[in-house]
């Protein structure tokens, strides 16, 4: 093993002895994290001490949310100088990860460069789980590597910066202005947490504010639009609406016509109700069946009806049979055989309104009846 | 067809919402819908008593929860319908179906909130505050989403909105239908 805590920690003078990093670095700003060693140093990284008590110098920390370390030991371990790039050029943004200068020794090699590129993957992101180009000089392409393997490790970090970002918690594959930064970020968020990974991770465009708020600020924005003009195709007559309060207008507009609507009916079909009952027979005697295509619609619609009505007034089904002829649309036809299979199950007397009332919607939904229908032979009429 | 009725709607995690053109206006829907709103009807008018006045509201409470019944309880108004409907039943059913139907008066019967007075005291308001005006007359037309923030209020606005087209499409179409099948026997009873 080492030489034992070595006070002094130049990076450079990393090995990967594990008792040299007798001291784990504290992090703290992002201005930090130079190479002087002394800032980094200093304390106590709970988490990881107890997880090494648990495992000892084994890789995986899956013990430990803030520590998931366990692929990168091996990749890290491998690399010193890797270790010795990242830091110069990743801030560390929000860190308070605190390490602890440890007698474990080899976990402590391991777990520190892991929790630092974790860190740093966590760190650009802050907050917000975005890159911010500006703000983070990876200067080499290892320490991008780094940092991106943390992205979605860093994902199921912790479930408080998870609340944090719950606010782009939507992957929404849409979105065109969500680009992972790396393809190894891709591919690395597949392998290891693709169904936790509900980060977006956004890339900020050029000649934008990079701040993170702003980033965030923009990405809603971009939510809200996205879903106004999906409304604006949904509200008929509002493709040349520009701005977002006329817009709202219409909609609105547009929302309470409808439920003015529903009422409407619901009132009209309270009254119509009532009337049905006492005319029944007759309606069921005289009364053509009529379709005019929606055919399949009704078909479906025949199959799902199916009710404890057992008879069929016989006079009935000759009739239909006999207004076949008139009404000759070739998906009445498939439409009236099942629908006088079905007849041949239906309708009680007593029950006649309920079966009547299906045998209407059987004829007539799916398709609309138009408004001229008096004038026309048959109409759509129940039969039952 | 079974209907379900769930006391409680168990609140899972939404999985990926899905366009609302899809999914409101495919014929099978439009199907289901119909056969759904079928046997609300039936039901509410069987089991309602033919002394309560409003049951235009009857029929338009069984329509709405046919509706949200179809929606299979995956958005916020669905489910908002759903438990107020629920909620009132139980209430029916502690008071001995003494409580008055009007007590149940939704926030829907009152005049449309009009954007005319909220924008009289102060002829010059800001755009945004514009917006948020009618943003939250909006979630107050959409039942259940009066606290709910911006990009999910449009969502579900939106989904409301097709499920509406479609429950008015079929509305309409019922009621043709049965009107006219009342006109036709009613000319007749009279030719006859």
């Amino acid at each position: 093993m080492g030489a034992g805590n070595n006070g002094e920690f130049g990076l450079e003078q990393r090995n990967l002895d594990c008792q040299s990093f007798g001291v784990s670095p504290q992090f703290e700003k992002v201005g930090e994290m130079t190479m002087n060693s002394d800032s980094f140093f200093v304390t106590s990284w709970d988490p990881i001490v107890s997880m090494v008590e648990d495992i000892g110098c084994k890789g995986s920390m899956g013990s430990h949310h803030q520590t998931d370390l366990a692929p990168y030991d091996v990749g890290m371990l491998g690399s010193p100088s890797h270790l010795v790039e990242y830091p110069s050029g990743a801030g560390f943004g929000k860190l308070t990860q605190r390490w602890e200068g440890s007698d474990h020794g080899m976990p402590n090699l391991e777990h520190r460069p892991i929790s630092d590129d974790r860190n740093v993957g966590s760190s650009p992101t802050g907050n917000k789980r975005k890159r911010m180009p500006e703000s983070h000089t990876i200067d080499s392409p290892s320490q991008l590597d780094s940092i991106q393997k943390d992205v979605p490790h860093a994902a199921t970090e912790s479930s408080k910066e998870r609340d944090e970002k719950k606010q782009k918690s939507e992957q929404n594959p849409s979105a065109s202005t969500r680009k992972l930064t790396s393809k190894q970020a891709r591919d690395h968020s597949k392998n290891g947490d693709s169904p936790n990974e509900d980060y977006i991770h956004v890339r900020a465009r050029r000649g934008q504010a990079t701040n993170s708020h702003s980033l965030a600020e923009r990405v809603r924005r971009e939510k809200i639009s996205e879903r106004m003009k999906f409304l604006q195709d949904l509200v008929p007559g509002c493709n040349k609406i520009t701005g977002k309060a006329v817009m709202l207008d219409e909609i609105i507009n547009y929302v309470q016509s409808l439920q003015r609507q529903v009422e409407f009916l619901s009132m009209k079909l309270a009254a119509v109700n009532p009337e049905l009952n006492f005319n029944i027979e007759r309606i069921l005697s005289k009364e053509i069946l009529y379709s005019q295509g929606g055919g399949s619609a009704v078909l479906g619609f025949c199959h799902g009806m199916n009710t404890s009505h057992p008879d069929l007034n016989a006079p009935i089904q000759g009739a239909i049979q006999s207004e076949m002829g008139i009404c000759s649309i070739e998906n009445s036809r498939n439409m009236l055989k099942a629908t006088n299979s079905q007849f041949s199950a239906m309708a009680q007397i007593p029950n006649v309104w309920d079966g009547e009332l299906q045998g209407i919607v059987q004829m007539g939904f799916g398709f609309n009846i138009p408004p001229d229908s008096h004038e026309l032979h048959g109409r759509m009429k129940a039969e039952l | 067809m079974p209907v379900e009725t769930p006391p409680r709607i168990p609140f899972r995690k939404r999985p990926a919402p899905k366009n609302p053109e899809s999914r409101w206006r495919t014929i099978s829907q439009e199907r289901i819908y119909g056969q759904r709103l079928l046997e609300a009807i039936k039901h509410a008018r069987n089991s309602s008593q033919p002394s309560r006045i409003s049951s235009s509201r009857t029929i338009k409470e069984a329509a709405d929860s046919a509706l949200a019944l179809t929606a299979k309880g995956q958005t916020r108004w669905s489910r908002a319908i759903l438990s107020r409907r629920w909620q009132k039943r139980k209430l029916w059913l502690k008071a001995g179906g003494k409580i008055r139907r009007c007590s149940g008066t939704r926030r829907l019967e009152k005049p449309a909130p009009s954007l005319s007075l909220s924008a009289a005291p102060q002829p010059r308001k800001k755009t945004a505050e514009k917006v948020g005006d009618r943003l939250r007359v909006l979630g107050r037309l959409v039942p259940g989403c009066r606290k709910l923030s911006t990009a999910s209020l449009l969502e579900e606005a939106a989904d409301y909105m097709a499920a509406l087209e479609m429950q008015v499409k079929a509305m309409r179409t019922l009621a043709d239908l049965l009107s006219a099948t009342t006109l036709d026997s009613t000319v007749e009873s009279r030719t006859t």
